[in-house]
């Protein structure tokens, strides 16, 4: 029997729970995951549809690398959206980064080394934009999109109009080579690597929680005890460091840098990721979910790609799904709440 | 005085949010230029019976009258065209408007569209001198002070073309000087012929400003008398529903152990003064004192919430300092705040996480997560408490108020902290859960914790503590050692 | 408190704070200035000057409408897309029927403009929907459908009538005819925020959306019709677009965002809502055309502008007065980032 008075808001479901598959296919989340699937199905099926051998190796391939760059900073987008927060500057990090390691190796420095500073450079951004969030308390919004006109500024300033095509060899393998003689691109297995370490960060270590925490209720995570500054403001500097390495790898496949590197991508990477059901005021989704998303969106670009929509028109798409990520599992999971 | 005219006039109101019962049959009679008292313990009803009489909610049975024609409410906004104006407790003031801005918003007699500063001042200038108010126009909002909001607030009200105005605690978070200042202007506005209501804890100033006072209890009205025909003392015996009692609490030890916590000088920011106090293992002492007399703040003090200015705090003879909520829980000290929505809780997290949340199992960021070891945890604590449902996965915003606070409590008390600090325990908790929650504090007497309780609520003060530190306008004015009444504390912190 | 020496330094003082920022502006202006002229005489020529007055009235025109966003504590992130749109298709529609006039492509501009804005602010205000997450919706879908339209062709606009080339660079009185629009809305809107009731409740509504809910000053229609005005704005420099540039094609209107943000931010509109002021954002315009001639003639290449714009606005952030105060109150207080609440200042022991 159940004990009404301490039961709390009385949920109707003291009827026989005997379709807990219904109820579970209820759970917003696992709706929206059902959406997702769905979606990459149609997407697939148009995709094979319409384009010739849209399912060959080389395809395959070209996906991975194509998109390999960005996956990587949905990855830290999404621990910074979780956290509650969220990072518009990522896009500018990475062209700066592209920047700063074109005109280090001018400056006639050794690769390896134009690599480190890039990456330096962008850890620092995101340590600027991690400082000003935590400590002086400028909201992440507002910030990055100043943040963006900053870096984005520097990164013309420092390239003009010229396009430069000097880059070190391992980068450029780094880019677009396969391993070993397998359709696999390097990049994808970093992007797994990384996926694999995020997804054992957030379940077993104690700082994935408090990504959790922070973003389901920032002012309880302080008073619990979490240090709450401390954790954002590495959150930021991880994402400013995973923007560095994608435009590293972004100037190695394209074999050239100039000021429109990186431009507008922090869209397609918060579509991704917000559609991956992480929820765009944070402390819920999963890593699975973005996964899923990235594996869409990449083959979403891919087709656009191949049928030669321009730029614009894959903006005006995303733009879509981005309001589709946002509106989507909030609404979804009002009508659950409704329901119960 | 001028003839008294019922203004207002509600009868046999009735509201329940479900099975919960809070207001029943409340009678109420609003007389033009005089002041309503009403006063009565959390829960009693007070909250409601403004929303009602505002307009917010609607009423399942009873009927409301506005000068002998009956009316229904729909919202806040129909009520404010029949003038009737509610203050709330948070003056809502625009803090990037002038205060004569801020004054002439939202209807009330300012017919033309145009208005230029000067205008606004002139006018303002002029109402607020109606009123006795001594506010410069031209001030900043952000630039006020609570106590001066309040006043805005009222003139406001007048401004509006109020008949009614309902001032729900105008004064819980205000100083002596200012809480005056708000009386007065009251008055002023009585004085004008407005039916005031004037809602509030505060015994002895609702004796100072009504004309009539109204006990509720339980959702009903007890009385309604003459200021002059009540005494403070009858007013709480009425509050709390029964003659002076003893407090019993049979276990109560005749020795606690050795000092454990110990402040002295203690010192906020705008939050109290020079305290000094003293808890020993093994004892619950109490900090009793109206909203904002300073104890919260000493108590946000201890737990790293708020700065110290000055003084010390030592723990188990060391000094301490503690500068954030992580510090404190370093230290051992432990916290269950008061607003478990905002403070305590992660809603959509299972019951089990918000027991474990972190500073658990090492309080390194790399600390491995151990979910069995997390959940078995939960469970045993879901035991001893008596958490319901057992189900540590269910989310626990599905719990009930009572055991959700269970869960905060099992969160402290899985630190094995020194000292365990409650702020208002037993706030939203229902009659069950708050006596086991009661039970348990008791309880941890005897495994040398040391506890301190902060509380509005009187009988649990008198239910809980050893000892009571009384404050007042941020100072310490004395102590209380038990047995104590509910009536001794309310009268002592009033 | 009796009226003395005190009252009066107060009521300066209380001038002074309020409008420090203008001043500080028009210092920094005249410094500029100054500088420049001194580097180089060209800078103070007519023609420089109407340059950069040019300029100056593009951003504040589209800065209005952006600024009366902000100050209802929102954004407007598509104010860029919607200029560029509306200056396609104005340009179009004038290339194909220059009989219309500058008045016709006006009026098409402007309700252009509007049902843009209206999307907007249908799904803020009446929807409840982030700002910025909508805006950057809109700003690419209205980017999109820019593309759409223009695909890769171009207009060319030096061969439209006169009347309408001359609409925006047109000299009164060696001024171009922009700043005096400029002028007129800029004094119409100053107007409605300084001497209006409902101006007022734009300002409230961004300062304490809650209680402008409760006293019923209805922010919902208050922040629709900001959203509407902006779409406006930005159709009013849209139908100017093709008068100030020669060739109109799918990137118009893509620098309008950052640059019209600096200017609003510079000129004081807190972006937390509630405080702005036109001459405030006129002096935001004016500081920063004059930056991007003034860094030209000093020598810094002009693919520094946008550092420099970024730059600017993430200082404008930053001090702002919320975040000084913050600063300060986190110094006394340890509640991590919690917004202050109602009461501001030490009320019990003082």
């Amino acid at each position: 029997m159940i004990d009404i008075e301490e039961e709390g808001p009385a949920r109707q479901k003291n009827a026989v729970p005997e379709r807990k598959w219904m109820i579970k296919a209820a759970d917003p989340e696992v709706m929206w995951d059902g959406l997702l699937v769905v979606l990459g199905a149609i997407i697939l099926i148009v995709a094979v549809a319409t384009t010739s051998s849209f399912l060959s190796t080389i395809n395959a391939t070209l996906i991975g690398t194509n998109f390999g760059y960005v996956a990587i900073m949905c990855l830290s987008m999404a621990c910074v959206i979780l956290c509650g927060e969220i990072d518009l500057s990522v896009g500018a990090t990475m062209g700066l980064s592209a920047a700063v390691l074109v005109r280090v190796i001018q400056a006639g420095a050794p690769g390896w080394l134009a690599a480190v500073v890039a990456l330096s450079v962008a850890a620092g951004c995101g340590a600027f934009n991690g400082f000003m969030i935590s400590y002086v308390g400028v909201p992440s919004l507002v910030l990055t999109i100043g943040s963006l006109a900053l870096f984005s500024g520097i990164q013309q300033g420092l390239l003009g109009s010229g396009s430069f095509v000097n880059l070190p060899g391992w980068l450029q393998t780094l880019g677009v080579a396969n391993i070993g003689s397998t359709w696999v691109p390097i990049v994808v297995v970093i992007v797994v690597v990384e996926a694999v370490g995020l997804v054992a960060v957030l379940r077993w270590l104690r700082v994935g929680r408090d990504l959790y925490s922070i973003g389901c209720n920032r002012v309880a995570a302080y008073r619990a005890g979490i240090r709450v500054n401390r954790t954002v403001f590495w959150v930021f500097v991880v994402s400013g460091l995973n923007s560095g390495i994608a435009g590293l790898l972004y100037a190695g496949a394209i074999a050239s840098v100039d000021a429109t590197v990186g431009v507008n991508i922090e869209l397609l990477v918060i579509a991704t990721v917000l559609l991956g059901g992480i929820d765009s005021f944070g402390g819920r989704g999963r890593v699975g979910g973005v996964l899923g998303a990235i594996v869409v969106m990449a083959v979403l670009t891919d087709f656009m790609v191949l049928h030669e929509m321009t730029t614009t028109w894959q903006s005006l798409v995303v733009g879509m799904l981005l309001i589709c990520g946002v509106i989507g599992p909030a609404a979804l999971r009002h009508r659950a709440s409704r329901l119960t | 005085m001028q003839g008294r005219t019922v203004t207002l006039e509600a009868e046999g109101i009735r509201k329940a949010f479900g099975a919960q019962v809070a207001l029943r049959d409340v009678d109420l009679i609003l007389e033009s230029g005089s002041i309503h008292g009403i006063t009565g313990e959390n829960g009693a009803g007070k909250s409601t019976l403004i929303n009602i009489l505002g307009g917010i909610l609607q009423p399942d049975s009873g009927s409301l009258s506005l000068s002998g024609g009956r009316v229904a409410l729909r919202d806040a906004e129909d009520a404010r065209r029949h003038g009737i104006v509610v203050v709330h407790q948070e003056p809502m003031i625009f803090r990037d408007l002038t205060v004569g801005e801020n004054l002439i918003l939202g209807n009330g007699d300012w017919k033309s569209r145009y208005c230029s500063r000067k205008s606004i001042e002139r006018y303002a200038r002029g109402m607020l001198a109606d009123l006795g108010i001594d506010l410069d126009p031209g001030r900043d909002g952000g630039a006020l002070t609570a106590g001066e909001g309040q006043l805005v607030e009222l003139a406001r009200a007048v401004n509006r073309g109020a008949r009614v105005v309902i001032l729900d605690e105008p004064t819980s978070a205000l100083s002596t000087t200012e809480s005056t200042m708000v009386l007065d202007t009251t008055r002023a506005l009585a004085g004008r012929g407005v039916a005031v209501v004037f809602v509030s804890h505060r015994i002895s100033e609702v004796f100072r400003v009504a004309d009539r006072i109204t006990v509720l209890r339980d959702g009903r009205k007890l009385c309604t008398e003459r200021a002059g025909e009540l005494t403070p003392r009858d007013v709480v015996a009425l509050m709390l529903g029964r003659p002076p009692t003893e407090a019993d609490e049979g276990s109560r030890p005749d020795r606690a152990g050795g000092l454990v916590l110990s402040g002295r000088g203690v010192s906020t920011f705008g939050g109290v003064r020079d305290a000094s106090f003293e808890v020993c293992r093994g004892e619950i002492v109490g900090f009793a004192g109206l909203r904002g007399a300073g104890q919260v703040s000493l108590v946000e003090a201890l737990v790293g919430v708020q700065k110290m200015s000055r003084g010390s705090l030592e723990l188990r003879g060391k000094r301490i300092e503690p500068r954030s909520p992580a510090e404190a829980r370093d230290l051992g000290l432990a916290y269950l705040a008061e607003d478990r929505q905002r403070e305590g809780l992660f809603p959509w997290f299972s019951v089990a996480n918000n027991i474990c949340v972190s500073a658990l199992q090492g309080s390194r960021w790399w600390s491995r997560l151990r979910g069995a070891w997390e959940r078995g945890l939960a469970k045993e604590w879901s035991e001893r408490l008596d958490i319901r449902p057992r189900d540590v996965d269910r989310p626990v915003n599905a719990l009930s108020g009572g055991n959700q606070q269970k869960v905060l409590l099992a969160r402290c008390l899985a630190e094995s902290p020194m000292v365990l600090t409650l702020n208002n325990p037993g706030r939203g908790v229902d009659v069950g859960a708050k006596q086991q929650i009661y039970e348990i504090v008791r309880g941890l007497r005897a495994r040398d914790l040391a506890v301190i309780v902060v509380s509005e609520d009187l009988e649990e003060l008198a239910a809980l503590c050893d000892r009571l530190y009384l404050f007042h306008q941020g100072e310490v004015t004395g102590q209380l050692t038990a047995p104590v009444s509910p009536e001794d504390v309310a009268l002592a912190i009033s | 408190m009796p009226i003395g020496r005190s009252e009066i330094a107060r009521r300066v003082a209380t001038l002074l704070r309020r409008n420090v920022r203008e001043f500080v502006l028009l210092v920094v202006i005249l410094v500029l200035s100054l500088l420049t002229a001194l580097k180089s005489s060209a800078f103070l020529s007519a023609s420089n000057l109407q340059g950069i007055g040019l300029a100056a009235g593009m951003t504040f025109l589209v800065g209005l409408g952006e600024a009366s966003v902000i100050v209802t504590r929102n954004i407007d992130a598509s104010i860029g897309s919607m200029t560029g749109l509306v200056a396609y298709i104005s340009a179009d529609v004038m290339s194909h029927h220059p009989g219309l006039g500058i008045g016709g492509i006006a009026l098409i501009g402007l309700s252009l403009g509007a049902i843009l804005g209206s999307v907007n602010g249908y799904m803020v205000a009446r929807r409840g929907f982030p700002s910025i997450l909508v805006t950057l919706g809109t700003l690419y879908v209205y980017v999109g459908a820019l593309y759409t339209i223009a695909g890769a062709k171009e207009i060319v606009t030096t061969s439209f009538p006169s009347s309408y080339q001359s609409a925006a660079t047109g000299l009164f009185g060696q001024v171009p005819l922009i700043c005096w629009y400029s002028l007129v809305l800029g004094l119409a809107v100053h107007g409605f925020l300084r001497y209006t009731r409902r101006g007022r409740y734009w300002l409230a509504v961004g300062s304490n959306p809650n209680a402008s809910r409760i006293l019923a000053l209805r922010p919902a229609s208050t922040v629709f019709t900001s959203y509407v005005f902006s779409g406006m704005c930005c159709g009013i420099v849209g139908v100017l677009w093709g008068a100030v540039y020669p060739t109109v094609d799918a990137s118009a209107g893509s620098t309008v965002l950052l640059g019209v943000l600096a200017a609003v931010l510079v000129g004081g509109v807190s972006i937390w809502g509630g405080q702005g002021s036109v001459p405030g954002i006129a002096l935001g315009a004016i500081l920063l055309a004059l930056l991007e001639s003034s860094l030209i003639v000093l020598g810094v290449s002009p693919f520094w502008e946008s550092a420099v714009q970024g730059g600017v606005i993430v200082v404008a952030i930053s001090l702002k007065r919320e975040t000084i105060t913050a600063l300060q109150r986190r110094g006394r207080s340890l509640r991590g980032r919690q917004k202050m609440r109602g009461t501001s200042t030490p009320a019990a022991t003082s």
